[in-house]
């Protein structure tokens, strides 16, 4: 599996599509690191932060997403998963190896971004790079590498598994927050924090950016709604309870995968 | 069509809410760390002054004092408001406004000054007179009809 | 011999009487001080309660340390002119100093630690407080009490005093002309909290990460120039609240990481000039506020929100804005075009309190991209029609190397291309 897992990684680093996404991540955070015109304080929720923040929550789910699962797809329209399967590899291997490789490609990728702009926080001395968004980032990949999976293998061909994700993307980071937003003219405080929590839990992207706010201690950028809610994640068995869920993130959409694709499977 | 079943489950919730309208109303506990008075944007934090309204849609309004529940309480629709309390200066319950007793003096120092505490029975009302010296018993009509908009 | 013999006498009954002096009371001490006299305390602990009632001046010795044995507060001042306590250290007491009724009343230099409370002013006038520091005790600030108070006083003067860790650092109710300058209030509830209180003058006050800076309620007549207003960032914080407040001038002051800068409503006739509003969550809320309210010549800088309301109008003019993306094409200093503050999503947050939760969430920066475009063509509600395109303030920008930054950053860089060409290659 080692073996096949290094071999994804290589046809992952020599696709033009990754390497592309490598130069537009080194400009992209060269860029927010360099645009810092005046001298401003950075503690706290400020709008260099937000865009820091949102800049990840837009970009990095977006090429996962979209990369992992035509890259999945591919494998298994091509034929190439279909040539696998008469190695002595499980599907669930396949799946893994395939988790793996996305996973390490854009860990790659980050640790180019924040290098870039690490070295040019270092020239210009402000733009600090807080651990949290570098924890952030590393959750992100490995959450949404995972439902990329899970997009690559639902999908019928590569079209498909693009349009896949792109719908997920865009529900996860838009479409349900605009609906909550809409509900909330309708409905009662009270009620709307109660969906708001409902919808961290259901929403990966709103749950990492919960985790964000949660982990930089900044939870009162919330809202004093969200007090008792924040009280009781920013505890120890909180932290456990993130984490814990965190995972189910990664296992369930692959569990699905794997159970989906051994479906498909015998259909064929 | 996730989001269709969102939508639906959502209106669903929320007809069910409007669909249960007489149900009786219980004060929450107030926490100081981020209470604030609607009216004046003040922390509740000396709660023995505190006011309370449980509206009718399920939300919760707080007040540091019960001059500023009164502010609120006149020029708000009757309809909207499911409950109104305040609490009892001598111990740690919450009283309906319709039924506490008041007492007045413009001595009584309370966080927004207006003078104004409320308690549970006469005989404690009474007793916080007898040993403070200042203040009468006032009727919650007499409350209402007292001049709440704040003044410099 | 009989020389010796009076020395001996004299030495012992000098001896016996600074013994029994010293074991005098405090209450003693001050009732055998004559009127204007002055008292200096002892060197040692004091562990009871003390009632003035006349002119006196009292100073500490060297390691003098007052507390109270009960409630009551260390010093009762009543009914008394000229009264002057001088470099004192107070420890883990009710309070300090009570002053009920008096005139001319010095505090100076005294030094409180783990205090439930600090000074209390009733009726009096004529008070100036200086040079005081006071740490309260730990906890929620509900279980506190205020740090300097002042009740129904007139001709008050708070200055270069440290207040930290209670629940209202300075409080100010019915108050008539109050002077508080170069004072400093940290992780309190209220910095300055007024409350009916009329002719208020602040200036040069360092307010930090209490709940609110400046709390004005109800109150008229104030100036608040030069504070420095930051990181007020608790579940509901501002730098500055008005409530329900007329006639007030903020000049100058600096605010920087607050919740919101200024929170205003039902405000009368002010004037907000010549501050900095720097990295706030929302520079200015109005909620209620009145047409003669005006926003002029500040600097908005990194701000999130610069100006919301509920609808209500004031006048907004010559300010800088850091978002503003217009031309100045006639090179007069004045942008072109108008500056519209207003977003929907911040008039949502100002209605409903719950949508807070959203801020400048990816679907709100969305929305306010769209915003931006249906925006452009408002003329009334937040707008500034002459939007400056410099700052009136300069905000230098240090440059400074860091090394250990540039370093990891370049071995992140090398290692991730190293092992991007190790992958690549077969």
């Amino acid at each position: 599996m080692a073996l096949f897992i290094k071999l994804e990684w290589k046809q992952m680093l020599r696709s033009r599509w990754m390497q592309l996404v490598a130069v537009l991540f080194v400009v992209v955070f060269a860029a927010i690191s360099l645009i810092q015109q005046m001298a401003l304080p950075t503690d706290g929720f400020t709008r260099q932060t937000a865009s820091f923040l949102n800049l990840l929550l837009f970009l990095l789910p977006l090429f996962t997403l979209t990369i992992g699962s035509m890259s999945v797809a591919g494998d298994i329209e091509s034929g190439w998963y279909a040539l696998l399967k008469t190695y002595p590899m499980s599907i669930f291997g396949f799946l893994w190896s395939k988790y793996v490789a996305i996973v390490l490609s854009f860990l790659l990728i980050l640790l180019l971004a924040f290098g870039v702009v690490l070295t040019m926080s270092g020239i210009t001395g402000h733009m600090q790079l807080p651990v949290v968004f570098i924890f952030l980032s590393i959750f992100m990949v490995l959450i949404f590498s995972a439902l990329a999976v899970f997009c690559g293998v639902l999908a019928k061909n590569r079209l498909h598994a693009l349009s896949l994700s792109l719908v997920i993307w865009a529900v996860s980071l838009l479409l349900f927050s605009y609906i909550l937003m809409a509900l909330g003219t309708i409905v009662s405080g009270t009620m709307l924090k109660w969906l708001t929590i409902v919808m961290i839990h259901l929403n990966p992207a709103e749950w990492l950016r919960f985790g964000y706010f949660m982990f930089s201690g900044q939870t009162t950028v919330l809202g004093p709604a969200f007090y008792d809610f924040t009280e009781f994640y920013t505890s120890f068995f909180g932290y456990f309870l993130f984490i814990m869920l965190s995972a189910l993130w990664v296992i369930t959409p692959l569990g699905l995968a794997n159970w989906i694709l051994s479906k498909k499977g015998r259909d064929v | 069509m996730k989001k269709k079943i969102w939508l639906a489950g959502a209106m669903a919730t929320s007809l069910l809410l409007s669909a249960c309208g007489d149900k009786s109303f219980e004060a929450r506990d107030i926490n100081p760390a981020t209470d604030i008075c609607k009216i004046c944007n003040m922390s509740v934090a000396a709660e023995k002054y505190a006011a309370q309204v449980a509206l009718a849609n399920g939300d919760y309004e707080t007040f540091d004092d019960i001059g500023c529940l009164m502010e609120y309480y006149t020029k708000t629709d009757k309809k909207q408001i499911g409950e109104a309390f305040v609490k009892d200066f001598s111990g740690d319950t919450w009283v309906n406004v319709e039924t506490a007793i008041y007492v007045s003096d413009k001595e009584i120092s309370t966080p927004m000054s207006y003078g104004v505490i409320a308690f549970k029975t006469k005989e404690e009302a009474q007793q916080f007179i007898d040993s403070e010296g200042k203040g009468k018993v006032i009727t919650f009509d007499e409350v209402k009809a007292m001049d709440w908009s704040g003044h410099a | 011999m009989r020389r010796l013999h009076f020395w001996i006498a004299f030495f012992a009954t000098l001896f016996l009487f600074t013994l029994s002096a010293s074991a005098d009371t405090l209450q003693q001490q001050i009732d055998k001080t004559p009127v204007g006299g002055t008292l200096t305390l002892f060197s040692r602990e004091y562990m009871e309660t003390a009632v003035i009632k006349k002119p006196i001046t009292i100073i500490g010795g060297e390691e003098t340390l007052l507390m109270s044995d009960s409630d009551k507060p260390v010093f009762t001042i009543k009914n008394a002119e000229n009264v002057t306590l001088k470099g004192l250290h107070f420890l883990q007491s009710n309070a300090a100093v009570v002053v009920k009724n008096s005139s001319k009343i010095q505090l100076d230099k005294l030094e409180m630690i783990q205090m439930f409370s600090g000074v209390q002013v009733y009726d009096s006038k004529d008070v100036t407080i200086k040079g005081l520091t006071l740490k309260g005790i730990d906890g929620q600030f509900a279980s506190k009490g205020y740090g300097l108070a002042v009740f129904k006083s007139s001709n008050v003067t708070l200055d270069h005093n440290d207040v930290t860790s209670v629940q209202d650092a300075y409080y100010l109710e019915h108050t008539k002309d109050v002077t508080v300058t170069n004072n400093i209030a940290t992780d309190s509830r209220y910095g300055l909290h007024f409350m009916y209180a009329d002719g208020i003058k602040a200036e040069h006050n360092t307010l930090k990460r209490n709940v609110t800076g400046i709390m004005l309620m109800l109150a008229k007549n104030a100036s608040l120039r030069y504070n420095d207003i930051s990181l007020q960032w608790d579940w509901n914080s501002s730098g500055f609240t008005l409530y329900n407040a007329e006639n007030i001038v903020a000049e100058n002051n600096v605010f920087s990481g607050n919740r919101t800068g200024v929170l205003s409503q039902t405000l009368k006739n002010a004037q907000i000039q010549h501050n900095i509003f720097s990295s706030n969550q929302t520079a200015i809320e109005f909620t209620a506020a009145d047409k003669n309210n005006t926003v002029t010549n500040n600097d908005f800088v990194g701000n999130i929100l610069n100006i919301r309301s509920d609808g209500s109008d004031s006048r907004i003019d010559k300010n800088y804005y850091d978002d503003y993306d217009g031309n100045d094409i006639d090179d007069n200093g004045v942008g072109d075009t108008n500056y519209v503050a207003l977003q929907s999503f911040g008039q949502w947050m100002v209605r409903e309190p719950a949508y807070q939760y959203f801020i400048e969430s990816p679907a709100v920066i969305m929305l306010n991209q769209m915003d931006k475009q249906t925006n452009r063509v408002e003329t009334n509600q937040l707008v500034d029609s002459t939007p400056m395109m410099e700052p009136t303030n300069a905000f230098h920008k240090e440059y400074a190397f860091h090394l250990w930054s540039f370093l990891i950053g370049l071995i992140m860089l090398t290692g991730a291309i190293f092992l991007w060409r190790k992958g690549v290659k077969q």
